[in-house]
């Protein structure tokens, strides 16, 4: 006996069953290329990260003057220059503007900042601008218009280089390109709209020649990047800037922020890191439900080789022999599939690199593939196969020889449970209730395929579950906001106001051409606070105060009362839930206590819960505008919701209101509900082409367990038709069969794929978006999917087999042995 | 009944082309009972194949029941097999999820005949098997599964009944059984057609077919007479 001997054998029991064998390796693979391309996200990001970041030469240190204060730029720089471990210092100017990009039909106006850098040779160099599309700033676009905008904006507002873009004051400006600096990968607009993102708030790159004259504040800065020599204590450094800025502009208050403390720099590495976590039980998910499929369909392949192992025992061979050849088998199933595994792993990493391509235009992309998660994906992907095919060995060598290698009636199996159908009595054809029989016959058999079925079946409900989840909680939040007057507009005030103040009074009787732009004017406050709860866990808590009495707009109920003047607060049904607390009991909130024009304090106060409200977000809670008095806020106003006029548009009130002094964020609801959309839409991009590849395995999952199953059977096929039982009979009988084992598999699948996510939900989501409540949906949509998939599917695969039965040779098949 | 016209049959193996049956004539009629007998290898099997519509011969012509079953269409052979042949296998080839009651039913079902479970028990009772209706294949022996499988045979009501080796798995004293059974059927009308390696069979039949490398050697009463099936030993 020699190995190549068996490698040939095996080789032929490969090849006779090529299709099967392929599609095995194909399941294996889709598994170890998921496994591969999203067990090593972390580091791909982190490293993508880090290159990207010394590659734009992101700040160590940045310090940004207090609100309203400007400094002399040449004055500064030479100050801080030479402070010890400063290797360059440059110097910016950030100009809160109103930026207009409307295109016909459609108007963008939003909030936005223009940040003036320095051009001069070849700058700015710290912070670099990464530019995504068009031209980039050169030193002499310096006192011209050219403007980069932000590559996320203009991303979501489809805005192009050439594109009309005006700023506040009218002003012009010419749109050359799209691109970002590192502190601004993600955007944080600080505006103290509600949700507010980069959709809403438009960040502009310009000389900062331009953006001072523009300003009117020539030669004046308020920011000041710096790279720190190499060794630096950014901490002495830090020290020593801040004695610079002590002696020489003792007036101008200031903040400098670390490169690590940065909140964009952050919320990169952190999010590559928590997003981690779910990756992982994804890509563990589709290596388990592959290993599973393998191990099922591997192993019945081998099952049917038993009496020929059983014949080499009689031979004489010895038991290890005798395994080498399934064993071998199973190698060549764990070659091919790892090798496509190979081919799987670059493509699914070719997409997620599309993905995060678009939503973080990094100018460094890592190549999404590490030797180490393939391997250990790979060692799966051998080991799986092998043992599958060692099981059904094992099994055959038990049993005396004899045993094995007999034919005939006395290899005849049993009924199984087929009894069980005599206490079942079936209406029509004996050979219309074959299919039960059949299903009950080989309990294990069955199992195994509605195993098979459901593993595919699981995959698909966990993964559109998941999205049908995240769907459902957009669109449960989306209608929490628009569901009444949707074409009303938040306007966030840059300070509390009087109710009674003319600033008030102005912004409600504002008019366009001589009518009034507003139905209705709701004041309002929105403050701030947390939560304290036993764990220390710090949970935001936003409280729109309003007077019931007259707000047109007030927030859907699940449970309880709306405020209604008295003490108490709506909260949300996660606070409810994190905090333990139902209507009627109280929750302790911090919340700032006004001491003086300018000064407050947090206070600590136990608040009645009075009603639990729909929305999904946990920091959004209620209560009666009377309440500010707890705050020292009676008769003021932060906020003022506008209903618009009969045949005024949103777009008309936004352009107004934007104009108005003392406003600082003009937000459509229905922007707060794109918002949602937002925060979640990586985790859904990923889950809709991870979708794909779910069906995919699914089908094949699905197709070879039922092919197994119908090859096993075709002796009794053969038997009738030597009875002239029909092909088209014959056919119908195996569908009945399949349907009936594809539904079991369905609802096994759809149980199991439902568990799956109130896993994922309560061990990984709720710490990851601890902010937000997903109630797990899954939508008729996937359920009707994996019917179709697990039932229709699975019940039509025997149509593939009409073939074979047609070219099926019935006297040689009549003679094939059990 | 069974009428072959210079049949052959040609397999062709790679390079190489293996005739199973070389210029086979044979005319059988009603009721006869007729042994094939013949080595393996000889084409016995091959004839019965042919004869049951399973497989097509390269040349000639075979009627059955006044049917060309070698002009027929595919379709027209499953009607062909389904009306006027029925099979006895050598390993049984009975449903195992089936009762010996619902494998005899399976095939009356086929028949859209009404009424078909006191007719498979009533065929069941024919063949001995009065108490054992309910029993699924395996908790029958080797004899009463070949019984259920003439049974089923039958069943059909078919002239032709074709069979393969019944005894070949069987005891003696069961083999014995069998065989009777199956005369008996040639005595009510039916043409039975057993192919088998065993010369002592040969004996009860009344007319042997020899076969060998594919050609009739001999085709007469047995040689000695037919003998009754009492003195068959082997």
């Amino acid at each position: 006996m020699n190995l190549k001997f068996w490698l040939k054998w095996s080789y032929r029991d490969a090849r006779e069953r090529w299709l099967q064998v392929l599609a095995i390796a194909v399941i294996l693979a889709l598994g170890t290329g998921v496994y591969s391309a999203f067990g090593k996200q972390k580091e791909w990001r982190i490293e993508s990260l880090d290159k990207s970041m010394a590659m734009l030469a992101m700040y160590d240190l940045q310090l940004e003057l207090t609100e309203g204060s400007y400094l002399e730029s040449a004055a500064l720089e030479s100050a801080l220059a030479d402070v010890e471990g400063v290797r360059v210092v440059e110097t910016r100017l950030l100009v809160p503007t109103l930026v207009d990009a409307s295109k016909e039909g459609e108007t963008i106006l939003y909030p936005g900042r223009l940040i003036g850098v320095d051009l001069s040779d070849g700058g700015p160099h710290i912070s670099r601008l990464n530019i995504t599309e068009g031209s980039g700033l050169t030193e002499a676009d310096a006192g011209t218009n050219k403007v980069i905008m932000d590559y996320l904006f203009t991303n979501y507002r489809k805005l192009s280089p050439g594109d009309s873009v005006k700023i506040a004051g009218d002003i012009e400006l010419d749109f050359v390109g799209r691109g970002q600096i590192p502190e601004n990968m993600m955007i944080i607009p600080g505006t103290g709209g509600f949700m507010e993102n980069e959709n809403t708030f438009a960040v502009m790159y310009m000389s900062r020649d331009t953006v001072q004259q523009i300003s009117g504040r020539e030669g004046l800065i308020n920011n000041a990047v710096f790279l720190l020599d190499k060794g630096a204590d950014p901490d002495a450094v830090i020290h020593d800037i801040k004695q610079v800025m002590a002696a020489q502009f003792a007036d101008t208050g200031f903040n400098l922020t670390k490169k690590e403390d940065d909140q964009v720099y952050n919320a990169m590495y952190t999010d590559a890191r928590g997003d981690q976590r779910f990756w992982n039980i994804v890509a563990g998910l589709f290596l388990i439900g592959a290993a599973m499929a393998t191990f099922n369909l591997a192993g019945r392949i081998v099952e049917s080789q038993r009496r020929q192992i059983g014949i080499g025992m009689a031979l004489g061979i010895k038991r290890h022999w005798l395994a080498l050849r399934p064993i071998l088998l199973g190698l060549q199933i764990a070659a091919v599939g790892t090798i496509l595994g190979l081919g799987f792993s670059y493509l699914f990493g070719q997409a997620l690199l599309g993905i995060f391509k678009d939503f973080y235009p990094l100018p460094y992309w890592g190549r999404l593939f590490y030797i180490e998660s393939y391997l250990r994906a790979s060692v799966l992907g051998v080991m799986v196969p092998i043992i599958a095919t060692l099981f059904p060995v094992w099994r055959a060598v038990r049993v005396q020889p004899v045993d094995a290698i007999q034919t005939g009636y006395l290899v005849a199996k049993g009924g199984g449970l087929s009894y069980l159908m005599e206490y079942v009595p079936l209406p029509g054809k004996s050979y219309m209730q074959m299919p039960f029989r059949n299903i009950l016959r080989s309990p294990w058999r069955s199992l195994m395929t509605i195993l098979g079925v459901s593993i595919a079946i699981m995959l698909l409900v966990a993964m559109a579950g998941l999205l049908d989840t995240f769907n459902r909680t957009i669109l449960r939040g989306s209608s929490f906001y628009t569901e009444s007057y949707p074409d009303r507009l938040d306007v966030v005030l840059d300070n509390f106001y009087p109710i009674t103040s003319q600033h008030i009074s102005d912004l409600q009787q504002l008019e366009q051409d001589g009518r009034p732009l507003f139905s209705k004017v709701d004041i309002g406050l929105v403050i701030a606070g947390e939560y304290v709860n036993s764990d220390d866990e710090e949970m935001l808590a936003v409280i729109g105060l309003y007077d019931p009495t007259t707000a047109l707009w007030q927030p859907t109920l699940e449970e309880g009362n709306l405020p209604d003047g008295e003490r108490g607060i709506v909260i949300s049904e996660k606070a409810a839930q994190d905090l333990g607390v139902e209507v009627g009991e109280t929750v302790r909130i911090s919340l700032p206590v006004r001491e003086g024009l300018l000064s407050y304090r947090m206070e600590e106060m136990d608040i009645p819960v009075i009603g639990i409200h729909d929305n999904p977000l946990r920091m959004q809670a209620y209560m009666s505008m009377n309440q500010a008095e707890l705050m020292n806020m009676a008769g003021l106003a932060n906020t003022v919701t506008l209903y618009p006029a009969e045949g005024v548009t949103t777009a008309q009130m936004r352009r107004v209101m934007f104009a108005q002094p003392g406003v600082v964020s003009v937000q459509a609801v229905k922007d707060i509900a794109q918002s949602f959309e937002e925060s979640i839409e990586i985790f859904n991009t990923v889950l809709v082409m991870i979708q794909g590849v779910v069906v995919l395995l699914a089908f094949l999952i699905a197709f070879n367990s039922t092919t197994i199953n119908v090859d096993e059977r075709m002796r009794e096929i053969a038997t009738m038709f030597a009875f002239g039982l029909r092909i088209r009979t014959v056919t119908r009988m195996q569908v009945v069969e399949n349907i009936v084992t594809g539904l079991f598999g369905t609802i096994l699948g759809v149980v199991f794929g439902y568990m799956v996510i109130v896993w994922m939900m309560e061990s990984q989501i709720k710490d990851m978006v601890p902010d937000i409540q997903f109630n797990v949906y899954i939508a008729s949509g996937t359920l009707l999917t994996a019917a179709v998939l697990g039932i229709l599917v699975v019940g039509l695969t025997p149509l593939l087999s009409i073939r074979k039965m047609l070219r099926m040779d019935i006297p040689s098949t009549l003679r094939v042995m059990e | 009944m069974i009428v072959l016209k210079h049949v052959s049959k040609k397999y062709q193996m790679g390079a190489v082309t293996v005739t199973a049956l070389n210029d086979v004539s044979l005319n059988i009629e009603e009721g006869e009972f007729v042994v094939v007998l013949g080595p393996s290898g000889s084409g016995k099997t091959t004839l019965l194949n042919m004869i049951s519509a399973l497989d097509t011969p390269t040349e000639g012509i075979i009627t059955v029941a006044d049917q060309d079953i070698t002009a027929m269409s595919r379709l027209k052979q499953f009607d062909f097999r389904r009306n006027t042949v029925s099979f006895i296998f050598q390993s049984f080839n009975l449903f195992p999820s089936l009762t010996a009651e619902e494998n005899v039913q399976f095939v009356l079902d086929m028949h859209y005949k009404r009424g078909v479970q006191p007719t498979a028990r009533a065929v069941l009772d024919s063949v001995g098997l009065g108490l054992r209706y309910h029993h699924f294949p395996h908790e029958l022996s080797g004899g009463e599964q070949q019984r259920v499988a003439i049974a089923r045979a039958l069943a059909t009501g078919n002239p032709v009944l074709l069979a393969d080796e019944p005894t070949g798995e069987l005891d003696f004293k069961t083999g014995v059984q069998i065989l009777q059974l199956l005369r008996s059927q040639a005595g009510n009308g039916r043409t039975v057609l057993v192919v088998t390696h065993n010369r002592e069979i040969s004996r009860i039949a009344d007319r042997v077919i020899e076969l060998s490398s594919g050609e009739i050697v001999r085709d007469g009463a047995p040689e000695a007479g037919k003998a009754p099936i009492a003195e068959l030993h082997w």
